[in-house]
């Protein structure tokens, strides 16, 4: 009896063990696949293309980072996901702070417009976004890509913020008045600190949409020297097309930010995906 | 002086009115519980004391300061929540310092006030901690320790023993108590457990619906109820509440048919008339097992030892739950009895109108 019961959880255990790992395979191994052809000596690349690479070969890497210009894609990019992330947050910060907390008239149809830009493809306004933008003479300005991501993150991030706020005890805004704090100081001191896994998930998801973002810097940034990385690699594979090896050299090296700052927001990250799951 | 007077104050949430016309007037170093049941408006009048609600009308003075429009921080009261509240990315010592270090009191001044804090309230051992690794009464006392460092005129407790267990509940009474009598400072509390305000009160206020029914020291309320439901709040287990009927009154003399018994009353100040329904209440110390005085048939049902005492839970023939407590040990075979007959003194009954006003 006992035996059939630890067999059946070995059996049940192996099970769920065999599609984690099937799981984690089908997720890891195109990077792996990156990784293992941007390394793999570049006569290896056709020849034997899923085989482990017979040596660590760097100069796929060393050439897009020279001939592919990586280096300025990479500056421009963080040129314009930093001021954008940046703004996110911090915009997203005050306004879903200020509308979870004060209770004011035409709150609620503030909330719901802010929301309704979740609704709004960026495709639907290109086209009037890029007249204003040179009549503002904005166009061909890191800040043609940047305002406009922050308009279009804004959404998210204040919907976000808000639940989070919204969940926080108000007590602890109430002690915090009681203690004698400004309204600014309670944000500040008592209420943002609580919300670190809240705005580590908005700084991943904001940071890795512009840093991938495409279609804005095309049509809005089209001197070479302002491309930010997608748009770089998009030119990249145009000139390169045969060249796998050199082509995921410069894939690989676009994916190195996006894999730092979730690994250094990752802990908090998690813990804001699951916020308010328990009280 | 720090005396707390209420004049008149009204709070209304949108077109409901909540708070109904509040007078009170709270003593300098008095201890005074608000008691009632959920929804009566305690903590909404605490917090409008703290200055958490604004008020719709009336004025509050703290001391000799109009404080009705002044923010929290300027009407020199702290207060501990319910929920503690503690601020739980900082440290036992950053909770209980922060409320000086935003009014920019030196350092030395803070950090000799939180030690002073820490040794009365044995936390010194914690002050490098989180809230979260401490116990519930821990945490307790880091919320009284960030109300003492203030040194505030008067102190505010939003049910604070609320959230622990019994025998902690118990012990921080009794810290409380002894915090009152250390500090001498006007203390305000919400509950609703009625222990609590029967213990630790100079004086209790009794609320309802946003009224107050009666206010009184907790022997006074207990001894001298002003309506039926006071008499039925104050008191554990609450006072029985047997319906009957006025059949005659001959001067100071009110017989009333009680559960098919006559019982005659003395009611001196104001007698009902003949076939007026009236409520006769009856705490359950004052019922016995046989006896002399008045008496009630009842149907026995179960009963509770507590070692000293025991409560026998009972039903009239009209099933309304009676319960009468018993000195000592009740005797195993007193539920199998088909009826039991409960008697009283009349003196120690309580007669209540149709309305629930006393009738004394």
């Amino acid at each position: 009896m006992a035996r059939t019961a630890s067999s059946r959880r070995l059996f049940n255990s192996t099970g769920k063990y065999f599609i984690l790992i099937l799981m984690a395979v089908i997720a890891l191994y195109p990077i792996l696949q990156m990784w293992m052809t941007a390394l793999r000596p570049s006569n290896e690349v056709l020849r034997s293309p899923f085989a482990l690479p017979s040596e660590l070969d760097w100069s796929n890497l060393t050439k897009a980072w020279t001939q592919g210009r990586f280096g300025t894609y990479l500056v421009n990019s963080v040129i314009i996901t930093i001021p954008t992330v940046i703004g996110v947050v911090v915009l997203s910060c005050l306004a879903g702070y200020g509308i979870s907390r004060f209770k004011f008239w035409g709150r609620g149809i503030m909330f719901l417009t802010i929301l309704l830009g979740l609704t709004v493809p960026f495709q639907s306004v290109m086209i009037p976004l890029y007249y204003q933008l040179l009549n503002m003479g904005l166009l061909g300005t890191y800040w043609s890509v940047i305002l406009p991501g922050i308009a279009f993150g804004l959404p998210f991030g204040v919907f976000l913020m808000q639940s989070f706020f919204e969940d926080l005890p108000h007590e602890l805004a109430e002690a915090g008045r009681i203690d004698g704090s400004s309204e600014l100081r309670i944000f500040w001191d008592i209420m943002l600190p609580l919300a670190k896994p809240a705005v580590s998930t908005l700084i991943v998801f904001q940071f890795m949409k512009t840093w991938n973002e495409f279609l804005m810097p095309l049509l809005y940034l089209q001197d070479e020297d302002m491309r930010p990385i997608p748009l770089g690699l998009m030119f990249f594979q145009g000139a390169y097309t045969r060249d796998i090896g050199l082509i995921a050299a410069g894939v690989a090296i676009s994916t190195i930010p996006v894999i730092i700052v979730y690994l250094i927001f990752q802990r908090q990250f998690v813990k804001g995906l699951t916020a308010g799951a328990v009280k | 002086m720090v005396e707390v007077i209420l004049k008149n104050v009204k709070k209304s949430y949108g077109p409901v009115e909540v708070i109904h016309g509040i007078d009170l007037h709270i003593k300098d170093q008095e201890f005074c519980v608000f008691v009632g049941p959920s929804g009566c408006g305690k903590s909404t009048l605490l917090r409008m004391i703290a200055g958490l609600e604004d008020i719709n009308d009336g004025e509050i003075w703290i001391g000799d300061k109009d404080v009705t429009d002044l923010e929290p921080v300027d009407r020199g009261i702290s207060m501990v929540f319910q929920t503690y509240a503690l601020y739980p990315h900082m440290t036992v010592r950053e909770n209980i310092s922060y409320g000086l270090k935003v009014s920019k009191t030196p350092q030395a001044e803070i950090d000799r006030r939180v030690a002073d804090a820490a040794s009365n309230l044995q936390l010194n051992d914690y002050l490098d901690r989180k809230p979260g690794q401490l116990s519930g009464g821990q945490r307790q006392r880091v919320a009284i320790g960030r109300s003492i460092v203030r040194k505030p005129d008067v102190f505010l407790f939003d049910e604070p023993l609320s959230n622990l267990d019994a025998e902690l509940r118990v012990h921080m009474r009794i810290e409380i108590a002894r915090l009152h009598n250390r500090l001498d400072s006007t203390m305000i509390y919400v509950t609703h457990d009625q222990v609590e305000a029967m213990t630790l009160a100079d004086k209790i206020v009794v609320l309802q619906a946003g009224q107050i029914e009666q206010v009184g020291s907790p022997l006074h309320l207990y001894d001298d109820p002003d309506n039926q439901f006071v008499a039925g709040f104050i008191g554990s287990p609450r006072m029985n509440f047997l319906t009957g009927k006025v059949t005659g009154v001959d001067g100071n003399i009110t017989n009333v048919s009680v559960d098919g018994s006559d019982v005659a009353l003395t009611l001196s100040e104001n007698s009902p008339s003949v076939g007026d329904p009236v409520t006769v209440g009856i705490r359950p110390e004052h019922l016995s097992v046989g006896g002399a005085g008045a008496q009630i048939t009842v149907r026995p049902d179960v009963t509770e030892q507590m070692g000293g005492v025991g409560y026998m839970h009972t039903y009239t023939k009209d099933d309304i739950h009676v319960v009468a407590e018993i000195k000592g040990r009740i005797a195993e075979s007193a539920t199998e009895a088909e009826q039991v007959a409960l008697s009283f003194d009349p003196s120690q009954a309580f007669v209540f109108d149709a309305s629930g006003a006393r009738l004394r």
